[in-house]
């Protein structure tokens, strides 16, 4: 083979693999659809091993969560308040989340490698489109719709680091930005330094065009103040956890 | 020729099943993710058949285009982007291996596992900055 021969090889080669990005809906369409009922086995199939093993773990755990239990008794007595307000609020305006919102139902087939992204089963043909909002049913915020495809949607996570949200801390006027930085950590980077938050404090949406206000984010987990720094920062622990999440809704009109 | 087909055949399939297996499956068992660290089957399989077959073949490459195809159609990466990241590192692979073959003979595994953890740092770097664009 000469020189030459080789160069229009390798040429022809990338002119084939390029040609590729322009099908890839199709394609990775095609391949979804015909890996469902595999992908949601192996999904549950794993979810089901992830508990068995889970189970030695959970002593451990349980040792830990009953010294934690003391500290979380003071926030379940605020969140009851706050629980026992909203529902008085909402048979009042006889408002539920099927009403505050129009709402799609999915289930989650899927895990990217990376994490910070998953697969849900609806997809344009059930008027998906981009940037809506998927929460679970608890209101919990999980991410937003990043790429629809015919029969599927690939959901980017509040987690992942392209992900800012403007969020609330309860009970606090100032608005902060939510920033998500992979691999399942979520961080509030600047939080003036006379603004006082607390361990345990709730964070939630605030208002924006694409994304409705008040869905849960989580509670604040670690909060670190530098004296050279202007700001502090906290990390989030997110009320939602994706391994134990079969499915989610996904919000059409707000 | 058509036991070629047959491997050939056999390739998709496996490879296949394994981003299938790699993305529904193994996202539960994720235990070092904290280090960021994450499972790539696909990458490890690509790498490993390309150490088992001559270095001066060309059988190895279509491990590479299959594995980066279905990591690509399974994972946020777009087409041909893993496609192309996986061709390239083969054909390092492949050079370095005719070029060096024995001193790496020697150390295979110590080499194997220093391109494992390597090209899996750099894919994921790679990645990052390519979807960033």
């Amino acid at each position: 083979m000469t020189i030459i021969s080789k160069i229009i090889l390798v040429i022809l080669i990338f002119l084939f693999l390029f040609s590729l990005s322009f099908f890839q809906k199709h394609i990775k369409n095609f391949f979804y659809s015909i890996s469902l009922p595999i992908e949601k086995f192996l999904w549950k199939t794993g979810r089901e091993i992830e508990l068995i093993f889970g189970a030695k773990k959970l002593k451990t755990e349980n040792k830990d969560l009953k010294l934690k239990n003391q500290e979380l008794l003071k926030n379940i007595i605020d969140f009851q308040a706050f629980k026992e307000e909203n529902e008085i609020l909402r048979k009042a305006l006889k408002v539920g989340l099927e009403k505050e919102f129009e709402l799609i139902f999915a289930d989650i087939i899927g895990k990217d490698i990376f994490q910070d992204y998953i697969l849900v089963d609806k997809g344009s043909e059930d008027g998906i489109s981009a940037n809506l909002s998927v929460i679970t049913a608890e209101k919990v915020l999980v991410g937003r719709i990043d790429e629809v495809y015919k029969n599927f949607s690939r959901v980017i996570l509040i987690s992942n680091s392209q992900i800012t949200i403007p969020a609330k801390i309860l009970n606090k006027e100032t608005k902060v930005l939510v920033e998500g930085k992979g691999n399942g950590q979520i961080f509030i980077d600047f939080i003036p330094l006379d603004f006082e938050v607390s361990k345990g404090d709730v964070v939630f949406t605030s208002a924006k065009k694409t994304l409705p206000k008040k869905l849960l984010i989580g509670v604040l987990k670690e909060i670190k103040k530098e004296d050279i720094k202007s700001f502090q920062r906290a990390q989030i622990t997110p009320f939602f956890n994706i391994s134990k999440t079969d499915k989610v809704f996904i919000i059409k009109n707000f | 020729m058509a036991k070629n087909y047959k491997l050939i055949l056999l390739e998709i399939l496996f490879f296949y099943f394994l981003a299938v297996f790699q993305m529904s499956f193994l996202p539960h068992f994720n235990f070092f993710l904290k280090w960021q660290i994450s499972f790539n089957l696909i990458l490890f399989f690509v790498i490993l058949i390309n150490f088992l077959n001559k270095a001066d073949s060309f059988w190895g490459f279509e491990a590479g285009f299959l594995g980066g195809f279905f990591l690509d159609v399974f994972s946020k990466s777009p087409l041909p982007l893993s496609i192309l990241f996986f061709l390239i590192l083969i054909f390092f692979i492949k050079k370095i291996l005719r070029d060096f073959r024995t001193t790496i003979k020697k150390n295979l595994i110590l080499f194997f596992c220093f391109v494992l953890l390597f090209s899996a740092t750099f894919y994921n770097f790679f990645l990052n900055f390519v979807l960033k664009l």
